[in-house]
């Protein structure tokens, strides 16, 4: 689930994302952003790569523009579109949709959100037929962070499910983890 | 840039299955870096640097959540282990933690038995939360705890290796935390 | 820490729902949390909690007088009526828990338990299936899956689930909308 937040440890790294940004007023002494130009100052025209927090700070002050990364773009969408269960959409940003969602209430360009929920939606139909049938544990390295929650969930449930069938839960559990790593600690 | 060891503070925790150990060193570096990055801000602030001053203070601003959401999360991760597994650290876990979380434990333990005992002296608000099938159960010995007191039981010796009926509801702590298993 | 209802806090809940058993013994009668359950006479039908005439059972102090729903004819029937609809059939909330329980303790007690438990088994697969072809068909134009009648059993299914995935459907939409 997406939770925003000032704490969600998952919403500080999607903000991490890399944007591509192009400087529209010289700042002094704000060259310490581009430690690669090694200049002192910030030169408008500059075009670089900053976290997602950062480039909406600059873009809401008027400092710098934002550049909307391929990905979310016409082409790469329809990529999507036209199959989107096969892409690995980890690899394009672990917070693919919470990127996109910040980024839309930002620029305020409807384009990409509708595409984006279509997607979500497409992904999260072929998503539950992996969970209700056997699947492939292989999928996971093509889920971002939010897919990931919810396939966790949906497997969850289906073993969940297995073990009531056979009456095994009534067994009381050692906090499993805490087992789990205790062998690994012995090991060592 | 300034803000990348707050960065590198907050993936640490998506490194490691319950928590990393806490990362000391980095804290104090962090520190150190928005001590230094206030100073400069109230220079910016001075030479009247607009841009400058509201950059500045969106690192500094930016390095201080990580930092906090970082402290927070471990210490809920440790709430959790509270409740989920009784008032003591399993010593592997002791180690990923500092001085400090290891008190903060301590102090919501007994908080949160303080609590309990107001609410009723009987229940364990800890508890496992698994309705129960029957009032007795059986149970193996994983380690060799010797005589333990149950409060409806009385004395009871449990050596290792050996199976027991005991009362469920006496037991539900020991076999969370590995000292005892339950079989069917 | 889980804040949602699992498999077994269901079957708790289902155990709460009225059985009618015929104890072999005399007892004045149970003064439990929810009633007065008494006084139990040999031979005389008496309504209990399920839990209740589940642990009677297993200490062989009564018989159990399965549901009306819980009938091999009246299964094979609604067996039919849910294979002609596409929606949900109406079927008792705890179908699933209730028949479970009954057949792993008081099975004597149920006539053609095998075939009964075989029935319940591809009723619920073939309810299961339906909320697959339910969630297959919403889009983002039509995101509603029709639900109505569902029975516990498939409410777990998607009880994580759903909610997670709506919430962040929500999420995404209420940026479009602000202008």
């Amino acid at each position: 689930m997406i939770k925003r937040g000032y704490w969600d440890i998952d919403d500080i790294l999607a903000d991490e994302e890399p944007i591509m940004v192009q400087v529209t007023k010289t700042i002094k002494g704000a060259g310490f952003l581009n430690p690669e130009s090694g200049e002192l100052d910030l030169n408008e025209h500059t075009r670089f790569t900053i976290p997602l927090w950062l480039a909406e700070n600059m873009a809401t002050r008027e400092l710098a523009k934002i550049e909307l990364p391929k990905i979310f773009g016409e082409s790469y969408l329809n990529i999507l579109e036209a199959d989107p269960r096969i892409i690995s959409l980890k690899d394009r940003s672990n917070y693919f949709f919470e990127v996109a969602t910040k980024l839309n209430d930002f620029l305020q360009d409807g384009k990409f959100i509708t595409p984006l929920q279509k997607v979500f939606v497409a992904r999260f139909v072929h998503l539950y037929n992996e969970i209700t049938h056997n699947s492939d544990p292989k999928i996971i390295k093509k889920l971002t962070e939010l897919e990931r929650d919810i396939y966790e969930k949906g497997m969850k449930t289906t073993r969940e499910f297995f073990d009531w069938r056979e009456r095994k839960f009534d067994i009381i559990r050692s906090a499993q983890h805490v087992v789990n790593n205790a062998k690994r600690f012995k090991l060592k | 840039m300034y803000t990348e060891k707050s960065k590198k503070l907050v993936r640490e925790l998506k490194t490691s299955k319950w928590l990393p150990p806490y990362n000391n060193i980095l804290i104090n570096e962090i520190s150190t870096e928005i001590t230094e990055l206030h100073g400069k801000l109230l220079q910016s602030l001075a030479s009247q640097n607009e841009a400058l001053t509201v950059l500045q203070a969106g690192c500094l601003n930016r390095s201080k959540r990580s930092v906090l959401a970082y402290l927070n999360f471990r210490a809920s991760k440790l709430e959790t282990l509270r409740v989920e597994n009784g008032p003591s650290i399993p010593p592997h876990y002791s180690h990923q933690l500092s001085g400090d979380e290891i008190d903060y434990f301590r102090k919501y333990s007994a908080l949160l038995q303080e609590y309990s005992q107001k609410v009723s002296s009987h229940l364990d608000l800890t508890t496992d939360l698994m309705p129960p099938k029957d009032l007795f159960i059986e149970v193996r010995v994983k380690e060799d705890i010797g005589d333990i007191v149950l409060p409806v039981s009385g004395q009871v010796t449990f050596k290792k290796n050996t199976s027991q009926l005991v009362r469920r509801e006496e037991v539900a702590a020991l076999i969370r935390q590995g000292v005892l298993q339950q079989t069917n | 820490m889980e804040n949602e209802i699992t498999l077994p806090e269901s079957e708790f809940f289902a155990e709460n729902t009225k059985i009618t058993i015929i104890p072999n013994f005399k007892h004045a009668g149970f003064q439990i949390l929810s009633g007065f359950y008494g006084p139990l006479r040999p031979s005389v039908a008496i309504e209990v909690p399920l839990w209740l005439g589940v642990f009677l059972k297993r200490q062989q102090k009564c018989r159990i007088i399965p549901p009306a729903w819980m009938d091999l004819q009246v299964l094979k029937d609604k067996f039919e009526e849910e294979r002609k609809k596409e929606e949900f059939s109406e079927l008792d909330f705890y179908y699933m828990e209730v028949s479970s329980l009954l057949l792993a303790h008081a099975k004597e007690d149920i006539p053609n338990h095998v075939l009964i438990c075989r029935l319940i088994q591809d009723l619920q697969d073939l309810r299961t299936s339906k909320i697959r072809n339910s969630l297959q068909k919403i889009t983002v134009e039509n995101l509603y899956a029709n639900f109505k009648d569902i029975a516990s059993i498939e409410l777990q299914a998607i009880r994580r689930l759903l909610p997670a995935t709506y919430d962040s459907i929500d999420y995404m939409r209420k940026t479009e909308n602000n202008d």
